[in-house]
């Protein structure tokens, strides 16, 4: 946030400039004092939060990888050695994500090395920057790890006795380096898209992938509230060996983005007993309508967020009447976009499928329908009786004109995305730019707040939005780019199944 | 009816509305201030760099999506993606191609009036301009003194020895 910049200005300042910045109270910015006089400017004093934001535009994962393979120094670590202040908001850009090396490469080593003599140094001398505490998201890659495992298993079974223990030994960095970051608060863990036959057919019978085992010993102190295993791949292994015990073990859980949609019941049964989860995102799933039924019932109330990304597999309106509505009441948020694959289904979702759980839970705040365009009018004049909505997505819903709406109750909105709707009409879009003005003006009332308080709090600049901005379904992962052939070991009822077929 | 916007060496610039209203805290004030015409002083702003301000809110009311004029302060759809300056449309990299305290100014500018497309172009430039730059090149780029400590800097470089290892 620019905005706290006015904070560590305003320490900066000394007895005459304030003053001046009193006198002036009415002109100043949004984001603090700032003096445009660049003459009277020798050295000049970059805000943390601008540094943070031109580093923004450098590569930082790229660089977060130099230790994988050593190439050039990149342009943020030139800059964290330029002076203290470029130092952290650098090193804050570089270390805040990290991605676990290959176990077996020596590079990891050389990571844990680097964060422990960081961390030392930080705890000896009180002044050093200790990178172990700015790392916030762990990414791993499975793919190696998994044909590795698949390789040394498939290969003669009278291999040397040491082979295990080495490799045993190098997965300990991998604990240790975990042990040392924690606590963290996001894990995403990549699993891989596709793998050979023969090496689908080990994993199936293996109990863990040893670097699994090492990730689930190194979080037990992590307190990891969000974790993202995002890929929307195929893969023929009915649970991923290894993946039980993580979940399981994450009991500081919230948000769980779930791109690995196995219909396995022992796994359904680790999300239903993470005891905090309350954020449930999943890519089109190939769960059937009595498992979402299932799922959403046990977790029920606390659910406050779902996000179900839906291709190949539309969401069923008897999930959404029978699951969500009269079980999770609580929903704050819910965001079921449709998007249009090629040769896949259409939207599903109809008028009487998605009332009842408008009508159920009215603390929605977000709701994104973008893409069901089977949705009309008769949704969107129940949304409009949501007193507390702030977003509402429903672009490329061609049936939706607001016509016959007569009054909204929004107190809060902030952003409505319109793009590809039907013919809106002006009554209604009038009516949305009223209740935005008088939930602005609410929030620009001076009581208790300066300018800046004002607008950190306002995140749009209007509240009607027509841009498209249409999710590219290759972009997000759901499309693979090169559609020559289907991979060998096609599970046939995965939802790539009859795409390819 | 024009805002005016006065700079710190009282040199006042005539702006419509809506240009004025591509700064967030000028749209705030304009709003508050009801039908007052009375000039808004801006006295950490010099003129130059008020100036460039101005120039570029003035070319961007042309990005709004002409929907109505109620609807005039939707963003425009250039969207910024990280270290891409080719992203950038032909006029903004024109528009950016100022001395680097201009610059630096500007983007200060930006963030005080907060206009985020301004911040966001003018942030992508500064990091154009670092992309490759040792860190000695750098501090004589932007006038910035070195204040590490003695043996502070030998240590950190030994902490990227990692990274400068061929």
């Amino acid at each position: 946030m620019l905005g706290a910049t006015s904070e560590s200005s305003s320490k900066e300042r000394d007895g005459n400039d304030q003053q001046q910045y009193n006198a002036t109270l009415t002109t100043t910015g949004a984001h603090g004092e700032f003096n445009g006089d660049s003459e009277k400017r020798s050295a000049r004093q970059i805000p943390h939060d601008i540094l943070l934001a031109i580093f923004s535009h450098l590569p930082s994962r790229a660089n977060a990888q130099q230790y994988y393979d050593r190439t050039q120094p990149s342009d943020l670590i030139s800059c964290s050695r330029v002076n203290m202040a470029w130092r952290i908001a650098a090193l804050s850009t570089i270390w805040q994500t990290i991605i676990l090396p290959d176990p077996l490469d020596r590079s990891c080593r050389r990571l844990l090395h680097l964060l422990a003599s960081s961390h030392a140094s930080a705890k000896i001398t009180g002044k050093n920057y200790d990178i172990t505490e700015i790392v916030q998201r762990v990414e791993v890659d499975l793919l190696e790890a998994t044909e590795q495992l698949a390789d040394e298993m498939l290969r003669d079974r009278t291999m040397d006795r040491e082979e295990p223990f080495v490799f045993a030994s190098m997965t300990d960095h991998i604990t240790t380096l975990l042990q040392y970051i924690s606590p963290f608060r996001s894990l995403s863990i990549q699993l891989p898209q596709e793998i050979e036959l023969s090496a689908a057919e080990v994993l199936t019978k293996t109990t863990s992938v040893p670097t699994l085992e090492a990730i689930v010993s190194g979080i037990h102190d992590a307190k990891i509230r969000e974790l993202d295993m995002p890929s929307p791949m195929y893969c023929s292994v009915s649970t991923f060996p290894g993946m039980l015990s993580l979940i399981s073990n994450l009991h500081d859980l919230r948000s769980l983005i779930l791109g690995y949609s196995s219909r396995d019941w022992p796994l359904l049964k680790a999300i239903i007993s993470l005891p905090l989860l309350e954020n449930l995102c999943v890519f089109d799933s190939s769960w059937s309508n009595q498992i979402w039924i299932y799922l959403l019932s046990s977790l029920g109330p606390r659910l406050r967020g779902l996000t179900v990304l839906q291709g190949r597999r539309p969401l069923q309106g008897i999930v959404l009447q029978d699951g969500i509505a009269p079980y999770c009441r609580n929903l704050t948020s819910i965001s079921i976009p449709f998007i249009q694959i090629m040769s896949g289904p259409g939207p599903v979702l109809q008028d009487a499928d998605l009332i009842p759980v408008i009508k159920a839970c009215h603390q929605l705040q977000n709701i994104n329908v973008s893409g069901q365009r089977l949705l009309g009018d008769t949704v969107l004049a129940a949304v409009a009786d949501l007193w507390g909505l702030q977003t509402l997505d429903i672009r490329d819903c061609s049936l939706m004109t607001g016509q016959n709406i007569k009054s909204v109750r929004w107190r809060s909105i902030q952003r409505v995305r319109l793009f590809g709707c039907g013919e809106l009409s002006q009554e209604f879009m009038d009516l949305i730019l009223q209740v935005w003005r008088s939930s602005h003006a609410n929030r620009l009332s001076p009581a208790g707040s300066g300018p800046s308080g004002v607008h950190a709090t306002i995140r749009f600049v209007s509240v009607l939005d027509f841009n498209a901005d249409v999710e590219d379904p290759v972009e997000m992962g759901w499309v693979r780019q090169k559609e020559d052939e289907p991979p060998l070991d096609l599970d046939e009822d995965h939802f790539f199944a009859d795409w390819y077929c | 009816m024009p805002i005016i916007l006065q700079a710190y060496d009282d040199k006042e610039f005539k702006v419509d509305k809506q240009t004025a209203e591509r700064s967030l805290v000028l749209k705030s004030m304009i709003e508050r201030a009801g039908d007052s015409i009375a000039p808004i002083p801006l006295p950490k702003l010099s003129s130059l760099v008020l100036e460039k301000v101005i120039m570029f809110c003035k070319h961007h009311k042309a990005d709004q999506v002409d929907k109505s004029k109620d609807y005039e302060d939707i963003l425009g759809p250039r969207k910024m993606r990280n270290g891409l300056i080719r992203d950038m449309d032909e006029w903004d990299k024109e528009f950016i191609k100022v001395d680097k305290d201009l610059l630096m100014d500007i983007v200060m500018a930006a963030n005080f009036l907060d206009i985020k497309n301004l911040l966001d172009i003018g942030c992508l430039a500064i990091a154009y301009m670092l992309t490759g730059k040792t860190p000695e090149e750098i501090r004589a780029t932007f006038g910035i003194p070195k204040d590490f400590a003695p043996g502070e800097e030998e240590r950190i470089e030994q902490e990227h020895a990692w990274a400068l290892r061929p």
